[in-house]
């Protein structure tokens, strides 16, 4: 390899590596990559369409993370790993994965609640 | 609204090709290096194709190292949820792909290999993806892209300062690695 102690020259040897593995992605990936392009910029033609669209995803989101947090909260935290149930599994199937970030992310407090001791302090 | 369409894809061909390769180092895996890119993109185009055409490039791997941040944070919280409702042993089981071994190697020759060794490159590629995920961000960016401290700031929403760290630890630990590799 031809780096020296340069770090000018370090960078460039590895921009020269690098560029070669973006120039040398396979056929599929190259046509994924050019698919996706494509459906990006149809969105600026359909833009006030997809902004709505997205609007009713967020709700449906945000619903279908307050109906499990509502779930949760009447059924109670299971104390210990063994007693998580098949009921929640069903019900962590309902929601959609797209649309749900911030759910995850109160389930990892949840789980961390009840890692740490069921919520008490 | 059409001469803004034609620029806007100039623009993403020019950029999807590093913007795979980062989210691929990022997360490992073609798959969800995709998705990442077409996140990046929509997102891209429908916030910020308006602006300024210098501020495309920062913005858009604003844009990327956010999805490919949310996608981490996505695993973590997943892989909780698998240890909550599955018990130790499926996350285990679950634990055993090396993202590393998910990266396909370059199939044909290139020029790079005229003067670098396929070994040494191995090792590079290898150590970009030992990286953490921030100083990794801060290198591709300033040296792949020639971003300068500001842009670079810009695109991983810190500050120039942050940058500058970032970057000289990843160029220490990268140059470490490489080491048996220098004359």
């Amino acid at each position: 390899m031809s780096f020296n102690d340069d770090d000018q020259s370090f960078v460039r040897a590895v921009r020269q590596v690098l560029d070669a593995e973006a120039d040398n992605l396979e056929a599929g990936t190259r046509s994924r990559l050019n698919r996706i392009r494509q459906d990006a910029l149809q969105t600026i033609a359909r833009g006030p369409q997809a902004r709505r669209n997205r609007g009713l995803g967020w709700l449906a989101g945000a619903t279908a993370a307050a109906a499990f947090a509502a779930m949760l909260y009447f059924s109670a935290v299971p104390a210990t790993l063994e007693m998580a149930s098949e009921t929640h599994l069903e019900a962590v199937s309902l929601i959609p994965l797209e649309e749900s970030v911030e759910f995850f992310e109160d389930i990892e407090f949840y789980a961390w609640m009840a890692e740490t001791g069921n919520g008490q302090v | 609204m059409e001469e803004n369409r034609r620029e806007v894809e100039a623009f993403l061909a020019s950029v999807e090709k590093r913007a795979f390769r980062m989210a691929q180092m990022a997360v490992g895996n073609r798959e969800d290096a995709l998705d990442i890119v077409q996140e990046a993109m929509f997102g891209w185009v429908r916030r910020y194709r308006h602006k300024p055409d210098e501020s495309w490039k920062p913005l858009f791997y604003r844009v990327l190292n956010s999805r490919i941040s949310d996608w981490h944070r996505r695993r973590r919280v997943r892989d909780q949820l698998r240890k909550w409702f599955a018990g130790p042993d499926r996350a285990l089981e679950d634990a055993g792909e090396d993202p590393i071994e998910q990266i396909p190697d370059p199939s044909g020759f290139h020029p790079a290999d005229r003067i670098i060794s396929a070994t040494a490159v191995q090792a590079l590629k290898t150590a970009l993806r030992r990286l953490p995920l921030r100083q990794r961000q801060a290198f591709l960016l300033r040296a792949w892209e020639g971003f300068s401290e500001r842009e670079t700031a810009q695109a991983m929403k810190c500050t120039q300062g942050s940058v500058k760290t970032h970057y000289s630890r990843a160029m220490t630990a990268l140059r470490r690695q490489m080491e048996e590799y220098l004359p």
